[in-house]
């Protein structure tokens, strides 16, 4: 089995597929990938089933080298430094791009410039033990991933398999554009949530009105947003835990949302105004610290139609790719 | 009857919502009658305090026509006591040592509700216990049940960390941390026993619906039992 070794570990880099859902009532959150999108997409045009694991890592990329030659993919945010040591000198690495790295050259991602995340793909995709059903990280609870924990420098990873899949070619200038496309939008479709009645009427309109912005306390378990406060409930203080969602956004007594993450409390005690749809999890999955950004209601038709869009433009963008950009 | 409702709580999630004294049961029989149902869409099924999260299938084809099915469902199984009911949670002893080292605010409790520490301890161990649900980090049970005497609140400002195995009180549960996190229930003591391990056949020694008992240990038994487990 070839292996990967980290070189330089980035501030924040970890293997994350797409999660261990139906394990909520143990108290284990779903995890994966943030931005599941890029990590399918990355996946997809390396010729990886949707589902095979990859590095995710925050802000700042890792340095990798693998011990025999391998097909790569980089998705997700900008890494405009992204760059792999050839013989002859420093190569561009292309995101949405199928690259052949050899045996033993270096590629260092460096920052990412927009969106908070990135992902690194690779053909037969990283390999650790499944946990659960997954081979996602959950740092939190220290399971999962490579030794539950973040990635660190010396660390090595085997690939699995390869996919018996062709590897896409051709305009991966599209895909690039179509996924810096979604999560440029600074706007998070909501529909009610849970306690959303509780909040004093008009709860949607006032939400949807406020501007906030990302504060410091962005991770994989919540988005901390600052902003003019949003009025809690009566009686919310005496509230019991309830089961929360990947996107539930929680109004603590400060009246600064909590926009739950992938490794988010499976329960927890603050009232929920709303929830982000589907479509717009990978939009809060590469949200930055300092970032501005606003709610929008949505009815619930429109938030899985929504999703279906994604997915299909997801699909024919795969299609496009892997015959030569020819595509609608 | 108004007792059972459901909330959509985004477009791919429901709660049922349970009101009322003795909800908790109501919250059992609405999880078992739909596990047992084996709803299709339904992709993970989660009790909290007073409601039930189903989590739907995205891009299935019948959302409403699911959530309509499990309000169905959900009526039957609290209002009219039809379907496969509570079924009685399994019976899981937990020792637990009370010493002093262990316990930074047993001596708080006791002195609250008139007690010694020793009767305080003993009060805990001879209460029969319910976990109502998981929660907070994996494995992490909230256990009905605790006597009114030894009821407290929060700690003011929460521990940074709290050691794994730590029995805690917060009003009127108890539960135990199944790892070292930061954390705000007041601790009385600890368990020597691994209550979660994702990497077990059987992740965590706690499911929804259990009844709990907890056995005083002394600190030389907790030695042994950790030392055995560990190897």
């Amino acid at each position: 089995m070839s292996t990967a070794q980290i070189v330089e570990a980035g501030m924040f880099t970890t293997v994350q597929d797409l999660g261990r859902p139906g394990h909520s009532a143990l108290g284990v959150p779903a995890s994966g990938a943030t931005d599941p999108l890029s990590l399918r997409l990355g996946n997809r045009i390396v010729g990886n089933p949707d589902g095979a694991a990859g590095l995710e890592f925050t802000l700042d990329g890792p340095c990798v080298v693998f011990d025999q030659d391998v097909v790569v993919c980089l998705a997700g945010g900008d890494c405009p430094d992204a760059a792999i040591g050839r013989p002859a000198g420093p190569e561009r690495l292309p995101p949405c791009t199928p690259v052949r790295v050899r045996a033993g050259e270096l590629i260092r991602i460096g920052p990412v410039r927009t969106g908070a995340r990135g992902y690194l793909c690779a053909d037969g995709g990283f390999v650790v033990d499944l946990v659960m059903g997954s081979r996602s990280t959950l740092v939190s609870a220290g399971f999962g991933g490579h030794e539950g924990r973040a990635l660190r420098p010396g660390d090595r990873l085997g690939l699995g398999e390869r996919a018996d899949r062709p590897v896409a070619a051709g305009d991966s200038g599209r895909a690039a554009r179509w996924l810096a496309g979604v999560r440029s939008s600074r706007v998070l479709r909501v529909t009610p949530g849970l306690h959303a009645e509780w909040f004093p009427a008009p709860a949607a309109p006032g939400l949807d009105r406020s501007g906030f912005t990302v504060s410091d306390r962005c991770d994989r378990v919540g988005v901390r947003l600052e902003g003019a406060g949003v009025p809690q409930p009566e009686g919310a203080g005496r509230m019991d835990s309830e089961p929360t969602e990947t996107g539930a956004v929680q109004v603590p007594g400060d009246g600064r949302p909590i926009v739950l993450g992938v490794d988010r409390p499976t329960t927890g005690g603050y009232p929920v105004i709303a929830c982000v749809i589907a479509a717009d999890l990978p939009v809060l999955g590469m949200l930055r610290p300092g970032e501005a950004v606003r709610f929008e209601h949505v009815t619930r038709e429109a938030a899985r139609k929504a999703w279906r869009q994604q997915e299909s433009e997801l699909d024919a963008l795969v299609r496009a790719v892997a015959s030569d950009g020819e595509g609608p | 009857m108004d007792e059972v409702q459901v909330i959509w709580s985004s477009e791919r999630s429901v709660h049922v919502v349970v009101r009322g004294e003795g909800n908790a049961d109501g919250i059992g029989r609405v999880c078992e009658a739909l596990r047992q149902r084996g709803l299709s869409g339904a992709t993970d099924i989660t009790p909290g305090a007073g409601s039930v999260r189903i989590a739907l299938e995205l891009g299935g084809a019948d959302p409403e026509g699911v959530a309509a099915e499990v309000l169905r469902l959900a009526r039957a199984a609290v209002d009219d006591g039809d379907g496969p009911g509570r079924v009685d949670g399994r019976e899981v002893v937990v020792p637990v040592c009370y010493d002093g080292a262990f316990g930074p605010d047993l001596a708080g409790i006791a002195d609250a509700a008139g007690m010694s520490r020793e009767q305080a301890a003993a009060a805990h161990a001879d209460g029969s216990y319910t976990v109502r649900f998981l929660g907070f980090t994996p494995g992490f049970a909230y256990m009905d049940g605790l006597p009114d005497a030894l009821h407290a609140a929060r700690l003011e400002s929460p521990r940074t960390r709290v050691r794994a195995g730590s029995v805690g009180i917060a009003g009127g549960r108890t539960g135990i941390y199944p790892r070292a996190t930061p954390g705000g229930w007041r601790i009385i003591g600890a368990t020597p026993l691994v209550v979660f391990d994702a990497e077990r056949a059987e992740p965590s020694v706690f499911r929804a619906g259990d009844r709990v008992r907890f056995r005083a240990i002394s600190r030389a038994e907790f030695d042994a039992i950790a030392s055995g487990r560990t190897g």
